[in-house]
């Protein structure tokens, strides 16, 4: 509900934009034989579309692209629900939406619990991961790391994985 | 008084602050200039219009007017081109440069052909001059557009920039004619948006920040010029080291890599720059290397962390800026790069069947050292490595080409540690021989060129051929004397020396130079000299230090200075009690 009330006040101060832009157009009134008003509402209303489809367009979130989600293990989710985390260390092909853009969370059940901006993704190797980013990803000790990995396979050091640093956006639904 | 005046005020404060936004912030040489250029003759064009309209200028500016009017359409196409093309346009195309050609020569045609800033659109041929310098490089931009994954934010606004200006160019002339609204012909009131949309671009596609390397002329043979290289290699050693030898050569290298705290900006012959999280980094690392490439044709540009790139902007982002840069390098002696590290496999073959990149596979120089010493010392050679690599508190696998000055000396200690025992002449001299091999084994491998690394077979690959019979072979001398011991050995005189030094630091971190007398004074008041100091002697001088550091508080007067030397006193105690922890010696 407050997402829709959030777009459609920005939809209405881009058409009053808009509007604003056509009238100052309104020397083709008699150019065009429409009449001012006409002009106005139909330019205005054009204008607007252009503006929508582009922001939209530069956004990446054109209508028929489905809302980017993530998800993630019980255990990591909590780990990102309870602010223990801040940082997902993934399966290096997990699907993750660009940079800058905020994705849905949900439990590899189903549920969403929360709305996250991906602030930052890189690569590496377990075996070279950070105690800081050990530390930021909600793990104590690399063999706490060590005990989650299991449950995804065998622990190979020089796997590659994905470390997502995500910021939360909003209030979790959790 | 007309409002149309003031509009066009507007537009030349507006075009004058995106000139001076463009010289203060954007980083790209040629379309800087072209895009600065542009709007100093949209600032002369609207004052022109603006200034005659006011009254505040006579009839002879209107051939200014005029002529600043023709001259922007082929500016801005130049600034098209060249910021959809990148830097190195005017080198593989430099007839563009034609496109301004034609203006003398309508400037000379003007009088009898009766040019003026009314009709400018309407007279052939200049008009059909004008919409092909607007036509072009639209039509330039719309087809990168298509055509390119890594930069469509960039090549949008380019390409809005450029309608914008032919709505309220040519269309919006002709209404104004048709209106009969004639004192606006010769202006372009939408100057403003599109300098705003194309500074956009340019900020989009705006080079990262990158320190000034002296020219040189490429004196590396090594990596060939004119071509992409992949570097097929589980990390970016082998990459690491061959870029090395190149920035070693002289020749002018851009590193392109994470940003991360430690990152550098390099020093000598390399610029090193960092990528940092953002949508459009594809945009910024081909505005990067292609600016470093113009300035430096025979530079080289190393992509350690493609992976990153390919993480931030998407496998097919990271597949457009290597054919982008496949063009920029092609037919110069620069070269292009870049390390598969961290990518999968599927993302390797992808990338490796890109047309026209050439591969390189490259060896672990880790794993190669240890099937090396496998060739004369058997199953110790990685027992040799593991133990090398725990006194630097690194892994194994961490061992790079940097690494080998540094395994050498510890191997001839090694070595030497095992000929002692025996006293055996023979057996020394066996000894000798097996050193100097696997020293000689291991200084082919490192001093190989890049292409003989890339062709292999690699030891690992490889058994030892033309064995020869050593006089003591390794099998043989274990039996009397384990390995592990001679390693404990050889480690531990190693770590004692590192030892001291991480003690002496701390009593300098916390005392300064008085530091480095009182541990050395300490030291020898247990009998020792520096390097032998172990960590069991470390509680001894932690206790001797406090009663010195007291007896220094007695001679204070000052309370704040006790308890400043106090403060000093806990401090010191509890870095010791850190190191020893860290060395396994903690209470």
């Amino acid at each position: 509900m407050g997402r829709l009330r959030e777009e459609l006040i920005r939809s209405g101060i881009l058409f009053a934009i808009a509007l604003v832009l056509v009238a100052g157009f309104w020397v083709h009134r008699e150019f065009y034989q429409f009449g001012f008003y006409p002009i106005l509402v139909a330019g205005g209303f054009a204008t607007f579309l252009v503006i929508t489809v582009a922001r939209y367009a530069l956004r990446g979130d054109l209508p028929g692209r489905a809302r980017a989600t993530m998800t993630f293990s019980l255990e990591d989710g909590e780990r990102l629900l309870q602010r223990r985390a801040t940082l997902a260390i993934l399966p290096v092909g997990t699907p993750l939406p660009p940079v800058g853009a905020l994705a849905t969370a949900k439990f590899e059940t189903g549920p969403e619990f929360g709305r996250y901006r991906v602030a930052d993704a890189y690569r590496k190797s377990l075996a070279d991961i950070e105690p800081e980013e050990l530390q930021r990803a909600g793990f104590r000790t690399p063999d706490e790391l060590r005990r989650a990995w299991s449950a995804r396979g065998v622990w190979r050091p020089e796997a590659v994985v994905l470390l997502a640093r995500l910021e939360p956006h909003g209030r979790g639904t959790g | 008084m007309s409002l149309y005046p003031l509009v066009l005020i507007a537009a030349i404060v507006a075009d004058a602050w995106f000139a001076a936004y463009a010289l203060l912030r954007l980083r790209r040489t040629l379309a800087r200039f072209a895009f600065v250029a542009l709007l100093l003759d949209f600032i002369v064009m609207t004052a022109a219009v603006a200034g005659t309209e006011l009254g505040a200028l006579g009839p002879a500016w209107a051939p200014v007017a005029l002529w600043a009017f023709v001259l922007a359409h082929p500016l801005t196409a130049l600034f098209l081109l060249l910021a959809v093309h990148g830097e190195d346009l005017l080198r593989r195309y430099p007839y563009v440069l034609l496109l301004l050609a034609p203006v003398p020569v309508f400037a000379g045609l003007a009088p009898p052909a009766g040019y003026d800033v009314g009709n400018a659109y309407e007279i052939a041929p200049l008009s059909w001059y004008l919409i092909l310098c607007l036509a072009l490089p639209l039509g330039e931009a719309v087809a990168a557009w298509l055509r390119s994954v890594a930069r469509r934010s960039e090549l949008f606004l380019l390409i809005t920039g450029a309608i914008v200006l032919v709505l309220t160019g040519p269309v919006y002339g002709f209404e104004l004619d048709a209106l009969g609204l004639v004192e606006g012909a010769g202006s372009n009131p939408g100057t403003p948006i599109a300098a705003a949309l194309f500074a956009l671009a340019l900020t989009f596609a705006n080079p990262f920040l990158m320190r000034k390397v002296p020219r040189a002329a490429s004196g590396d043979p090594s990596i060939p010029p004119g071509a992409v290289l992949l570097a097929d290699e589980p990390r970016s050693k082998a990459s690491a080291h061959f870029a090395g030898l190149a920035i070693a050569a002289g020749r002018p290298t851009l590193e392109i890599v994470r940003r991360t705290a430690r990152t550098t900006e390099g020093e000598g012959s390399v610029a090193v720059v960092g990528m940092e999280p953002a949508r459009w980094t594809g945009s910024t690392v081909l505005a990067t290397a292609s600016e470093f490439l113009a300035r430096h044709p025979g530079g080289l540009v190393y992509l350690r962390d493609l992976s990153y790139l390919a993480t931030l902007a998407g496998l097919p982002a990271a597949k457009d800026v290597l054919l982008a840069l496949r063009r920029t390098v092609a037919g110069t002696k620069g070269t292009v790069f870049a390390s598969l590290a961290l990518l999968t496999p599927e993302e390797r073959r992808e990338l490796l069947a890109l047309p026209g990149v050439t591969s390189v596979r490259l060896p672990d120089p880790a794993v190669e050292y240890e099937a090396i010493l496998g060739w004369s010392l058997g199953g110790g050679a990685a027992q040799l490595l593991r133990a090398f690599a725990g006194g630097e508190h690194r892994r194994a696998a961490d061992l790079t080409y940097e690494d080998l000055p540094a395994i050498q000396r510890f191997l001839e200690a090694a070595l030497a540690e095992l000929a002692r025992a025996p006293g055996d002449a023979p057996l020394i001299t066996g000894w000798r021989k097996t050193l100097d091999r696997v020293n000689l084994d291991l200084d082919r491998f490192v001093r190989k060129p890049l292409q003989e690394a890339a062709a292999g077979p690699w030891p690992s690959e490889t058994r030892r051929k033309g064995k020869e019979e050593l006089v003591v072979r390794a099998s043989d001398y274990w039996k009397g004397r384990e390995l592990d011991e001679v390693l404990q050995a050889v480690s531990h005189t190693a770590d004692r020396a590192k030892f001291a030094e991480r003690v002496r630091t701390a009593f300098i971190l916390v005392l300064g130079r008085t530091g480095d007398h009182l541990f050395e004074s300490e030291v020898k008041r247990i009998g020792k000299s520096a390097n032998d100091l172990g960590p069991e002697d470390v509680p001894r001088l932690a206790d001797a230090a406090e009663v010195a550091i007291v007896s220094l508080g007695t001679a204070v007067d000052v309370a704040a200075g006790k308890a400043d030397l106090e403060e000093r006193g806990r401090r010191l105690k509890t870095l010791l009690a850190g190191i020893l922890e860290e060395v396994g010696h903690g209470a």
